[in-house]
């Protein structure tokens, strides 16, 4: 595209009857003054069927290059706009927004709401006019295939799903066999026979390919087109996927303590006659002053249950039985189990039978003798090696990082690739359960479309003043830019996620931030000026 | 494909839909009231100057985005009056005073029931002086005042107050009154609320009167955060009653730490932490879905498999099948969707 640029100004008119006293016919009139704009007409309720066919007919009546929408927030609108630049025979983002509603109209009184709406429309106008075509695709193609990562219930229940829905699943396991989701994240048997009978299917499931024994090794390729490097009995493969679901299962939950340190849970620790009492963990080999949660709380009902007349006690800072559970905590106490709350962390003295010192809420100071202490732990020892390959950022609690739930649930930071929560919470099955089932309706949504949008607000290297430094190699977090056959930095479009790094730290300014580049700023930051004087 | 009837255009109803949309399924959704999004259309943002997760406005982008897919037909000011057929071709009928002889039919392949919960009525738990006691307002009061104004304010005087105090768990975990579940979302909103308050009022004294601490989110602890606030206070234990004290100020009887003393104490304001009750229409809605109603009230799902009811064809999304935060509402509605759809798709 050479020349001057043409712009076009579609100023939506419809404004729910919260707009007070912006005068539309003045901001059109100041719009047409700008030397850019080729025409600025007023168009009512932009984002209905009606108004875009007029909007399109507008733009290509005018024959304009690239436009400006004055409306609301581009938020949930802008893939209509997208829609409504290709209907129009212009690149899908020829188009800048200025929000003249949310940010103006609707939080100003009418004497500064009107110069405020005409200096963001000028500033749109201004940054469109130095809008170069950014490098954009939206067919590209889609390995219609899921990778799950897990050995437990979250991985298994999550596969299943997504072959539910017609999608063939790799479900990459570290073990040989499934690791059995313990009684006691159960609400009821009902519950646990239920998600074992469909892990039990999956070996049966046609769509579903269980790659048992197999350690990760690395992971390549791009959103819509991954490949997961297998190791399996010193033989290495790559697993084609368009989607990742990471769903690592946690160890055991409960370890005993003894000799002052945790050691691994026997079947005689909690023989007849023996006094339990459970512990909330503390940090490293030690007992702390956490929840008990109602993990703990199920536990302690199922040790009750199975072998009759053993007393047991759960210590912790706050009972947390969330929602439903409640009926669960009722019901432990009701068949005798003790709940003590207490106040900071308790002191084990001697070895079996251990003296346990604590401090309860109301009654202060008492001790307890127990023949077995237990101590609630959680730990997910697979979480930070997936956590390193898949390059997702963790959490300040150690578990993955997310996507806020109204971005994308439980989508990672990396495009195309979803995590489940894990156990750290201190959830139980049907929490876990949901988030396994609501990152395969994701990955299962995402895949169903059978292609995916690359590019856009994409970092673009200008070959010619890339002096191939590799300050953006090196910076990048997502590892988009990489030397070219060229000897040239080359940003991949399918993992760059506009983050602007590069172009921050580039010595050379060789790298054009589509959508925020300086020519651009320079330009809406001079019209915002001369809106303000 | 069939259509899908989602009942009821709140959080996890929309949620259902745009899912469902997204994989090509056209749905009608059918909403009592006139409007969409559902209890959360009367929240408020509880960020201050960052987003501090209250995920109301997940709910308002929901209602957007269902806005502008053609797919889904949205039913406003209706409700559904009886389902015949069986499972996967199942006959729909509505009733609105909008349609032409007040009633329509729809064939529909399978429905999801997201019908939402009723905020606990603390007018029934008297002793805490909700409508008695001026400076008693409950949190339903509080979201409301937050959407409209942005504050928190005393109702009476519209001055932010200097004190306040929360009173946890009202209407959840009490057996007395028939709710005996922990509600969820009420440790959530009203921590999530008394850092607003303190962003607000700088310096405002806060009293939590609670029984346990259940932030589903484990980033979040209220007593790292009280420690770290001069006047933010954490008292375990339910209020024995709300007065209206010398000064007309709302006053609070609690017993003292370690039960020992009875102590009086006078705030601004008394903010009640209602609790997610079963809507009142479960009863009816589960007959005339077909489905069974759990002792609690709630919907009852299968076993293991939240979102499925008791009957085929019939699936569950949100606080319908007990309480859940904004953001399990959201999960539990794509849930429901991809089971609906695997419905379908088996060729029912």
């Amino acid at each position: 595209m050479t020349g001057c640029p043409r712009i076009g100004v579609l100023l939506c008119t419809w404004a729910g009857g919260k707009d007070g006293g912006l005068d539309l016919e003045a901001l059109l009139e100041r719009a047409r003054e700008l030397p850019e704009v080729a025409f600025a007409s007023p168009i009512a309720r932009i984002c209905s069927p009606s108004g875009q066919k007029g909007a399109a007919e507008q733009l290509r009546l005018h024959g304009v290059d690239r436009f400006v929408i004055a409306a609301c927030s581009p938020q949930t609108k802008e893939p209509l706009w997208r829609e409504l630049a290709s209907s129009a025979g212009l690149h899908p983002l020829a188009f800048g927004v200025a929000n003249i509603r949310e940010q103006c109209a609707y939080v100003h009184d009418p004497g500064s709401a009107g110069p405020k709406a005409a200096t963001l429309v000028e500033m749109a106008v201004a940054g469109m006019s130095r809008w170069v075509p950014p490098p954009y695709e939206d067919e590209a193609p889609l390995v219609r295939r899921a990778a799950v990562i897990g050995d437990g219930m979250e991985a298994a229940i999550a596969a299943h799903e997504l072959a539910m829905q017609g999608i063939e699943v790799d479900l990459v396991m570290r073990s040989e066999g499934f690791e059995w989701p313990p009684e006691h994240l159960f609400e009821s048997r009902d519950s646990q026979c239920r998600t074992e009978e469909a892990m039990l299917s999956l070996a049966i499931n046609p769509r579903v390919n269980m790659i048992q024994g197999a350690e990760l090794i690395g992971f390549v390729g791009c959103p819509g087109s991954f490949g997961l490097q297998l190791e399996r009995m010193g033989e290495r493969s790559e697993a084609k996927c368009g989607a990742v679901i990471l769903a690592p299962h946690s160890e055991a939950d409960f370890k005993v303590w003894r000799e002052g340190g945790l050691h691994p849970l026997r079947g005689s620790d909690l023989s007849e006659g023996k006094r339990i009492v459970i512990l909330p963990a503390g940090a490293g080999d030690s007992v702390g002053c956490a929840c008990a949660s109602a993990k703990a709380m199920r536990f302690a009902q199922t040790i009750v249950e199975r072998r009759k007349g053993n007393p047991v006690t759960v210590l912790g800072r706050e009972m947390r039985a969330l929602g439903r559970l409640e009926a669960l905590y009722k019901e432990a106490q009701r068949q005798g189990v003790a709940f003590v709350r207490i106040e900071q962390a308790p002191g084990i003295e001697g070895d079996a039978p251990f003296k346990i010192h604590a401090v309860e809420t109301t009654m202060g100071e008492l001790s307890l003798e127990a023949d077995t202490v237990l101590v609630e732990v959680s730990a997910s020892p697979q979480l930070e090696h997936l956590a390193k390959v898949f390059g997702v950022p963790m959490d300040e609690k150690g578990d993955f990082l997310t996507l806020e739930a109204r971005l994308n649930g439980p989508e990672t930071l990396q495009k195309g690739v979803f995590a489940c929560r894990t156990r750290l919470g201190n959830m139980m099955a049907d929490d876990l359960l949901l988030d396994a089932r609501a990152a395969a309706a994701m990955a299962a949504g995402l895949l169903s479309k059978g292609t995916m949008e690359v590019g856009g607000r994409v970092a673009e290297v200008e070959a010619e003043k890339c002096s191939a430094c590799l300050t953006c190699v090196r910076s990048c977090p997502y590892g988009a830019p990489r030397i070219g056959d060229a000897g040239k930095a080359v940003v991949a479009l399918e993992r760059c996620q506009g983050c602007g790094v590069c172009a921050g730290l580039c010595p050379s300014k060789a790298i054009l931030m589509h959508g925020s580049s300086d020519a651009q700023l320079q330009a809406m930051t001079g019209a915002a000026l001369r809106g303000a004087t | 494909m069939r259509k899908v009837l989602i009942v009821g255009a709140g959080t996890a109803g929309l949620s259902a839909a745009v899912s469902l949309s997204e994989r090509g399924v056209p749905s009608i959704l059918v909403e009592r009231s006139e409007i969409l999004g559902g209890r959360a259309s009367g929240f408020g943002c509880k960020g201050i100057t960052e987003c501090v997760r209250c995920d109301v406005c997940l709910s308002l982008d929901r209602v957007k985005l269902a806005k502008r897919e053609a797919l889904i037909e949205r039913v406003k000011g209706a409700s559904l009056e009886r389902l015949s057929g069986r499972p996967g071709d199942f006959r729909a009928e509505l009733s609105s005073p909008g349609f032409e002889a007040g009633r329509r039919q729809s064939r529909v392949g399978a429905v999801i029931c997201a019908n939402g919960y009723e905020p606990f009525d603390a007018g029934q738990e008297a002793r805490l002086g909700l409508g008695r006691v001026r400076g008693v307002v409950s949190a339903t009061d509080v979201e409301g005042q937050l959407k409209r104004s942005g504050a928190i304010a005393v109702p009476e005087t519209g001055r932010l107050p200097e004190s306040a105090a929360f009173i946890m768990c009202v209407g959840s975990r009490d057996q007395r009154l028939g709710s005996q579940l922990c509600s969820r979302a009420c440790c959530k909103y009203s921590f999530k609320m008394a850092q607003l308050l303190r962003a607000q009022r700088p310096g405002a004294s806060i009293t939590f009167h609670y029984m346990d601490w259940r932030l589903n989110d484990p980033r979040e602890n209220v007593r790292r955060w009280a420690a770290g606030q001069k006047g933010v206070e954490l008292v375990r234990g339910r209020p024995a009653e709300v007065l209206e004290g010398e000064d007309g100020r709302p006053t609070v009887r609690f017993a003292s730490e370690g039960d020992q003393r009875i102590e009086e104490r006078g705030y601004d304001l008394v903010i009640l932490s209602v609790g997610i009750a079963p809507s009142a229409d479960n009863a009816m809605l589960a007959r005339l879905l077909g489905i069974e109603l759990g002792p609690d009230g709630f919907m009852r799902s299968l076993p293991g498999d939240a979102c499925v009811s008791t009957r085929a064809g019939v699936f569950l999304a949100g606080c319908c099948q007990g309480p859940k935060d904004l953001t399990e509402s959201a999960k539990d509605g794509a849930v429901a969707a991809e089971k609906a759809y695997q419905f379908l798709e088996a060729g029912n």
